[in-house]
């Protein structure tokens, strides 16, 4: 599984990154969400993308719409990794197209039973 | 829950134990089991502080701080980098960042009405709300501290 973290933080990245790949996966790091879009278009086609909310240039909510606007990237699985934690936002993600949702601060253990929510097993096939 | 008034109408504020829980839990998922934390009572204007604002219904701050022994060793676990391994300013800044925006998520999730919260500032203008609320521990015999004020947006 080829995974996308996206986070302004240097820290949130860096603690995402080292659950992602102790799970078996590979894992590149974008600041945004405008590079985490040009990051997809360089290639290779994340599998999913963990997306904070707050970033500058573009946020999580308008990356996960830039996303699910191109039917090219219709592959790719969403879930917002984010210190937004009412209701309406969460709604607001999934309504724009994220497919799960990880509240801040969470431990790897957390963030494992989501990938198998999502039917990532851990050699990195979707079941 | 306490009730505190800012330069807008009163609004319920959480409460120390309500803030506690919550940098109990952030520590405890990023950094170190949070049996480290040992209460004291909140005395110290912190050296190195990050903060987070929240607008819209309410408006307010969070801000952490802490020594810049303690920012440097946040950082180090947050990064997972060996014990004794230089660490960036620029991590310790960031890694402070984080916690700040993660304690301002958890409060603004309890706050009334619609609320945004702005990106994390490393070092800001010292202030002291009249209505904060504050707490203070000493985890591995440094200060650590977290502040939250907010008031109801006029």
């Amino acid at each position: 599984m080829h995974v996308l973290i996206v986070d302004d933080s240097r820290t949130m990245r860096s603690i995402l990154r080292r659950t992602v790949t102790e799970y078996g996966c590979t894992a590149v790091e974008a600041e945004d969400g405008a590079q985490a879009v040009a990051a997809i278009e360089a290639g290779p086609m994340p599998d999913l993308c963990l997306v904070d909310w707050n970033m500058p240039v573009m946020d999580g909510l308008s990356f996960v719409s830039e996303v699910r606007s191109r039917k090219d990237w219709r592959s790719i699985t969403l879930m917002m990794v984010t210190t937004e934690s009412e209701h309406d936002q969460i709604v607001r993600a999934l309504a724009a197209g994220a497919h799960e949702y990880l509240i801040k601060p969470f431990t790897a253990d957390a963030l494992i039973a989501k990938f198998a929510l999502l039917g990532f097993s851990q050699v990195g096939v979707p079941s | 829950m306490s009730t505190a008034s800012g330069a807008g109408q009163s609004i319920e504020l959480l409460g120390m134990e309500d803030l506690e829980y919550i940098v109990r839990d952030i520590w405890s998922s990023f950094i170190s089991s949070d049996d480290d934390l040992i209460p004291l009572m909140p005395a110290n204007d912190p050296d190195l502080r990050a903060s987070v604002e929240f607008r819209g219904d309410c408006t307010g701050a969070v801000i952490v701080g802490c020594s810049p022994a303690a920012g440097i060793e946040v950082a180090r676990r947050m990064l997972r980098l060996p014990e004794g391994a230089s660490v960036d300013p620029r991590d310790v800044a960031d890694a402070l960042g984080e916690l700040a925006n993660t304690v301002g998520g958890s409060v603004k999730g309890m706050l009334p009405g619609t609320n945004q919260l702005s990106l994390p500032l490393f070092m800001p203008e010292q202030r002291h709300a009249p209505d904060s609320v504050r707490i203070e521990f000493s985890w591995l015999g440094e200060h650590v501290s977290a502040e939250v004020w907010a008031c109801e947006t006029s």
